[in-house]
């Protein structure tokens, strides 16, 4: 199973997305904004980062720039949640580097789906 | 696979509560210093997260409501509306009607939809007035599938080279592409170089795939929408042989810089939601830490300092642990005082605006921590204080104006410690309390006799007189402070509390209305005395001093019983033995006399003896025993034995009470002392 990385800082968000994936077997770690996630993503290496935009501080189209500048996550997928209401933050999030997003509202079955595209079959 | 996503409704209504909290202040800034793009990317920032937590949740009303206030402020954060007075009415109604709607939804009781009607209308409305086009953020809704009947397609998939940077993988887009259907694929393998040349992060193929379907075309769009900009697609429908552009409408939207936001940086620190009832546990083994470790104390008195020096040694460690634990858990509970103080500026707005009164608002020490149980049980008080400010205190611009004011009144709100104190001021510069109206309603309510009335009354007793049951100067029960509640209720509410209520006025000027509190009602420091045989617990912070006098220093007044004369001052003797009723009391030639201070009154409390001082953990009568007179609490001593902890507020106005006073009698508040000009609540 895999490795993921959540970042959101809405609290909500992160227990939701979390215990989807933790259901599913996947190992979960949260990071409530970018910097946060920067450190984790450096300390281990994650299958997988799940991504809010908007966030205090450095936003997850930062995240994902960031992100793409390391070795390790250069192919790594990264998927941002966005919503319907903001189009434009889809195509920052792909001229980051983004693999792919994630538009709010979404229920669990969304989320598992998005993974079996993302992650490698088990 | 289905989740029971009610498991995250607790974080979702207390986060959400809290981020709406912060937007109705961060809105009321906006509206007061102008636009300011970190705090209106902040308001925003939480309103969208709500909508996308109430979404997922489930909480469709909450969702859509949200998104409409969203709307409108992702317009004025980009600085194409302003935040006028009568969209800030609007967002604030609709942070209202949010509020009400998680707090109905979270007691589980329907959710009044037909409320955010109205608000979605006015904001939409607000939207297309502002230039926004409302349909333009909204969620296109796919055209229809054609009617499950299953057509032909034939895509053309062609990855840019640098698919693979993106962390995509082009086979996962035929594999979703397979669940629309029946897929044959073919892999065109032409641009594939020699192995000397392959670099295996570069995508050299594409693909053709048939594939049969009942899906449209635009589903079959939406499987590579996230790779729309870095692959070559070509969908052809078979049966009516139509070539359709690959191309995705163009999404490029107007930059926006993303500011960090000062307003909540302070979100940033590192916070844990714990439930309130662990922590009062916590709060409650530390208060039998604290007595375990005195008794163990006591136990060890007649340890040699030498002979024992390694367990007096740990034992010095033991209690400087003992100490930091207790000081670091009830710090817990502290929270600032800013948690009441933030609902303030909402209400001096609106009901500034309804009563037609320029009010500012000025709020000072908000940081300062308290006992968060003290911090709830201010709500009420405070409320009815600044509401009574506006009300009767703050005049009309025109009649301030008139009085040589600027038409602008002021209230202030002002929380700081002071010693072992926790001191809150509702100051105003308003018309102040009017002594001769006070009188003449206290005569009206028959709160006064003639008589009475007739002799010059000083101001703390006028002051007493507000604070009496039933008393109120506004000729109408108004809606704001009005409800026949009064003062009254407020100084009993703080002396709840363990504090009191001080009034301070001067005609034409301002009043000033001084709550002073204890930091925590869980722990206090107390002087342990000894009388008859009993002991007594007194909190220090009441105690001035301690002397030991001789019987000459103690004069007999006729009435009054018998007062110590203590350096010009006259101060009432009270025999502890004699409060509690006790036999046997030892007549001590040389009494021991603690002079107790509250609320600007001495009062000197004769005991046998001192027996030391400590910390002790209140635990209170009432809900263990029964309410007893002059007691504020109990607590268990190192030896095990109970005492009683003396309410000396209590004790004190009981001492005024004593006193004769000409007249009739006004009431307990109204009988504060007369050469005092503080009222003793």
């Amino acid at each position: 199973m895999s490795n993921i990385l959540i970042v959101d800082d809405s609290m909500t968000m992160r227990q939701m997305v979390n215990f989807t994936l933790s259901s599913a077997g996947h190992t979960v770690t949260e990071a409530g904004n970018t910097d946060d996630a920067l450190l984790n993503a450096q300390k281990q290496r994650f299958d997988l980062v799940i991504s809010d935009v908007n966030m205090p501080g450095r936003s997850g189209i930062e995240l994902v720039t960031e992100l793409r500048k390391l070795a390790d996550y250069k192919f790594v997928p990264i998927i941002l949640l966005t919503t319907e209401s903001q189009p434009e933050m889809k195509s920052k999030g792909r001229a980051a580097g983004a693999t792919g997003w994630i538009v709010k509202p979404f229920d669990p079955e969304a989320l598992l789906g998005v993974l079996r595209k993302v992650l490698p079959a088990s | 696979m289905s989740l029971d996503l009610s498991r995250f409704h607790a974080t979702f209504f207390a986060e959400s509560l809290e981020g709406l909290n912060h937007v109705e202040q961060q809105l009321l800034d906006i509206e007061q210093v102008g636009h300011d793009k970190g705090v209106m990317d902040a308001i925003f920032r939480t309103i969208h997260s709500l909508k996308g937590s109430a979404g997922s949740l489930g909480f469709g009303v909450i969702a859509e409501l949200a998104h409409e206030m969203e709307s409108v402020l992702d317009r004025m954060r980009q600085g194409l509306m302003s935040a006028t007075a009568e969209l800030t009415n609007v967002l604030l109604r609709g942070v209202d009607c949010l509020r009400n709607w998680l707090l109905a939804a979270e007691a589980k009781e329907p959710v009044e939809a037909a409320s955010g009607v109205e608000l979605v209308r006015k904001l939409q409305l607000l939207l297309q007035r502002g230039g926004g086009d409302a349909a333009a953020s909204r969620a296109v809704t796919d055209t229809a599938a054609d009617g499950g009947t299953r057509q032909k397609y034939v895509i053309v998939f062609r990855p840019a080279r640098d698919f693979f940077h993106s962390g995509n993988d082009p086979a996962r887009f035929i594999d979703e592409l397979a669940q629309l259907g029946v897929i044959t694929s073919t892999a065109d393998l032409s641009a594939l170089p020699s192995l000397d040349a392959f670099d295996p992060t570069t995508c050299y193929l594409a693909w053709r795939i048939a594939l049969e379907t009942s899906a449209s075309a635009n589903d079959i769009r939406d499987v590579f929408d996230w790779v729309s900009n870095s692959c070559a697609l070509e969908i052809e429908h078979v049966r009516e042989t139509e070539v359709r552009s690959a191309e995705t409408p163009q999404e490029e939207g107007v930059p926006r810089a993303e500011a960090a936001s000062a307003a909540r940086r302070d979100a940033n620190l590192i916070t844990m939601h714990v439930r309130t009832d662990k922590i009062d546990d916590l709060v409650n083994l530390v208060g039998e830490l604290v007595i375990t470790h005195t008794m163990l104390k006591q136990s060890m008195q007649h340890l040699d300092a030498i002979k024992d020096a390694r367990a007096v040694s740990v034992f010095a460690q033991l209690e400087r642990n003992v100490q930091d634990i207790q000081e670091r858990v009830l710090a817990i509970r502290m929270m600032p005082v800013s948690h009441v103080f933030g609902r303030f500026p909402r209400l001096v707005r609106d009901l500034g605006l309804q009563l037609g009164k320029a009010i500012e608002l000025k709020l000072s020490g908000e940081q300062a921590e308290l006992d968060k149980s003290v911090i709830e049980q201010l709500v009420d008080p405070l409320t009815h204080l600044v509401r009574n400010a506006l009300d009767h205190g703050i005049e009309l611009p025109a009649e301030r104006l008139a009085a040589g004011k600027s038409a602008k009144g002021s209230l202030s709100l002002h929380a700081e410690h002071r010693g072992g104190r926790f001191v809150i001021t509702v100051s105003d510069d308003g018309r102040g309390i009017d002594a001769k109206r006070v009188r003449q309603r206290a005569l009206e309510t028959g709160l006064l006799d003639a008589a009475t009335a007739d002799a010059e009354l000083d101001e703390a007793a006028t002051h007493a007189l507000l604070l009496s049951p039933g008393f109120s100067t506004a000729r109408e029960v108004s809606n704001l402070s009005g409800r026949g509640v009064g003062l009254d209720v407020v100084s009993q509410n703080v002396r709840k509390l363990g504090g009191s209520l001080e009034i301070a006025s001067r005609l034409g000027q301002g009043t000033a209305f001084t709550i002073n509190l204890p930091l925590t009602l869980a722990i206090v420091d107390g002087m342990i005395v000894g009388v008859s045989g009993e002991r007594y617990i007194i909190p220090i912070t009441f105690i001035r001093e301690c002397l030991q006098v001789s019987a000459v220093q103690l004069q007999s007044v006729v009435g009054q019983g018998q007062v110590l004369h203590l350096r010009g001052e006259y101060i009432p003797v009270l025999k502890l033995s004699d409060l509690c009723a006790l036999k046997g009391a030892v007549q001590s030639t040389q009494p021991v006399l603690v002079v107790l201070e509250a609320e600007g009154r001495a009062i000197a409390l004769q005991v046998d003896d001192l027996l030391g001082q400590d910390q002790v953990v209140i635990k209170s009568l009432e809900a263990n025993y029964r309410k007893v007179e002059f007691m504020a609490g109990a607590s268990i001593l190192g030896d095990g034995r109970v005492a009683l902890i003396l309410d000396v507020t209590e004790i004190v106005k009981q001492r005024a009470n004593i006193r004769p006073m000409s007249g009739r009698m006004l009431s307990d508040a109204a009988a504060a002392p007369r050469d005092s000009s503080v009222v003793a609540v």
